[in-house]
């Protein structure tokens, strides 16, 4: 199905759910494809495609399917946290999403595996190149942690070897700015009041 | 260092705040109760910075809030007068600490009369009111029969209902009433914060909401500081934000406002970042300031205010993530102001 984009991501998210807070350590040391908050209710797919629609499958599946990553250039696995509502699938930003059900009952909280394939990520600028495409196959299976069973494109490789002196500029920027500047207050004046009491007379 | 802030009147205002730092808040939508230039001078002291993050002041005289607290100290005084000659008085303190839940529609707030100073003024007691506009409803549990003398204090819970993507503003109204037997009963009233309570946050279809119901103190403007660690897109913020009109920099007046619409956030971003441009290298990605989502965005400012810049496809990514958490961490709803800090 088309999936709205922007940012280069689309997202797959719960309702409350909150994107993970990423440093970029933590882009290095991650797989350059997906990234998913603490509690698996949130997850970002990165995309060549910075803005637009894209053509995302998802295949959901009983149990697990065999693997077979011909034809992608990235594959990587993760658990998520969702009821068979599933997860809203797009760009959070207006939240243009649109509905990805699982097969379990609204109410009913469970772990799944996702599996995201992901290719044409770094030829989006190559003219008569194929279309940036992904696959999202998804099956009912305990939590477990993430597995990276493919990642040969470039996209993905920027992102795991930034470039030594944007890396250090980054380091600088996050050591001089505090976790969260919530120290401005708004303020009016409140008139002292006063109030009076007669005695009866 | 703490920031003060103080809203004026329709000009405009810039306050000079004790603590250190020009401030300035000339809002689009001002006030009438707000009073013109003036300069804050009190008895407040410098915070110290840990523990200024940790809740809104209180102090008398003063209404503080965030998006999601306040605190307001009203300086009341009761007067017993025999043949229209005062023969005793009451002076003391109210506090009102009201905390709005971001995901809920129940909230509650603490309402404390101080220790109260008493010159021939015993046996006066306390009856507090509240009400609320829209569709909100306070359920009072402030006591009664209490008299002033030592401090007390008590709980109003509050429950808002808001229809499927509406908003419902308001505010709470106090109304005190004091009585003495053999006087005639004397009070004052006065209102908290206006508040919003919003259901705005629902997918396309309106089939789920992407955030729960809730309510803040939507006349406070937040702050995003989040690009602040994105050097390549703080850094363009910078340029822009230093020439025109400054939009979104705090002090500038000019604050950006949220744009919802997904067709006219498309407008504006493919004004300024037109689709099919190549970057000059891989991994770079075009980045517009103001942003795509907001009313300031595509050609709405002029050239002067605005601009654009290749930067890296994470910090875009990054950027992303961070704008909806910040709109769903402080309910930036369609058109809300918020200011940019880099």
């Amino acid at each position: 199905m088309q999936v709205p984009v922007s940012h280069h991501q689309f997202v797959l998210f719960d309702t409350d759910a909150e994107a993970p807070e990423e440093s970029i350590d933590d882009t290095r040391a991650g797989n350059g494809l997906v990234t998913v908050n603490a509690e698996g209710t949130y997850a970002s797919v990165m995309t060549g495609t910075p803005h637009g629609t894209l053509e995302v499958t998802f295949d959901i599946q009983d149990s697990q399917p065999p693997l077979d990553t011909g034809g992608w250039d990235e594959t990587v696995e993760v658990s998520m946290y969702f009821s068979g509502q599933g997860p809203m699938a797009g760009d959070p930003l207006p939240d243009d999403v649109v509905d990805v059900p699982l097969p379990a009952d609204d109410e009913d909280y469970q772990w799944w595996r996702f599996r995201f394939h992901a290719r044409g990520r770094d030829t989006i600028h190559t003219p008569d190149a194929q279309p940036e495409e992904h696959l999202v196959q998804i099956w009912p299976a305990p939590r477990a942690p993430e597995v990276r069973h493919k990642l040969t494109d470039q996209t993905g490789h920027r992102r795991r070897n930034p470039d030594p002196h944007y890396y250090a500029q980054a380091k600088a920027a996050e050591a001089a700015s505090p976790a969260d500047s919530a120290d401005t207050y708004a303020s009016h004046p409140m008139a002292p009041r006063s109030a009076r009491l007669d005695e009866h007379t | 260092m703490l920031r003060r802030w103080t809203r004026g009147a329709a000009t405009g205002v810039v306050v000079l705040a004790l603590t250190g730092g020009l401030v300035s808040a000339a809002q689009a939508a001002p006030r009438a109760q707000e009073l013109s230039l003036r300069v804050s001078v009190g008895t407040a002291q410098p915070v110290p910075a840990t523990q200024a993050r940790a809740a809104v002041p209180c102090e008398r005289g003063k209404a503080y809030y965030t998006r999601y607290q306040s605190c307001i100290v009203v300086g009341a005084t009761v007067t017993l007068l025999r043949n229209g000659r005062p023969v005793g008085n009451a002076k003391f303190d109210i506090t009102h600490k009201m905390t709005l839940k971001q995901k809920s529609l129940k909230w509650s707030e603490s309402v404390k009369i101080g220790k109260a100073r008493l010159v021939n003024a015993s046996g006066v007691t306390v009856r507090l009111k509240v009400t609320c506009g829209g569709k909100c409803k306070p359920d009072n549990r402030f006591p009664r029969g209490r008299k002033l003398g030592r401090e007390f204090s008590g709980k109003v819970n509050y429950q808002d209902k808001v229809a499927k993507l509406k908003k419902d503003n308001t505010s709470a109204k106090y109304v005190f009433t004091f009585t003495k037997p053999g006087y005639s009963p004397g009070g004052f009233n006065y209102r908290s914060v206006p508040f919003r309570c919003d259901d705005t946050f629902w997918n396309r279809q309106h089939t789920r909401r992407t955030l729960s119901a809730g309510c803040a103190f939507h006349t406070f403007i937040p702050v995003m500081t989040t690009m602040r660690t994105l050097p390549e897109i703080a850094k363009n913020i910078r340029k822009v934000q230093s020439g025109g009109g400054h939009y979104g920099r705090i002090g500038s007046g000019k604050p950006l406002h949220r744009e919802a619409d997904q067709q006219a956030i498309t407008d504006n971003r493919n004004k300024v970042c037109p689709r099919g441009q190549t970057p000059p290298r891989p991994g770079l990605s075009c980045d517009e300031y103001p942003f795509a989502t907001t009313r300031e965005g595509g050609h709405h400012v002029p050239a002067n205010s605005r601009g654009t810049a290749w930067v890296p496809e994470e910090e875009q990514n990054k950027q992303g993530g961070r704008v909806t958490t910040f709109h769903k961490k402080e309910r930036i709803v369609h058109r809300d102001a918020f200011w940019v800090s880099v």
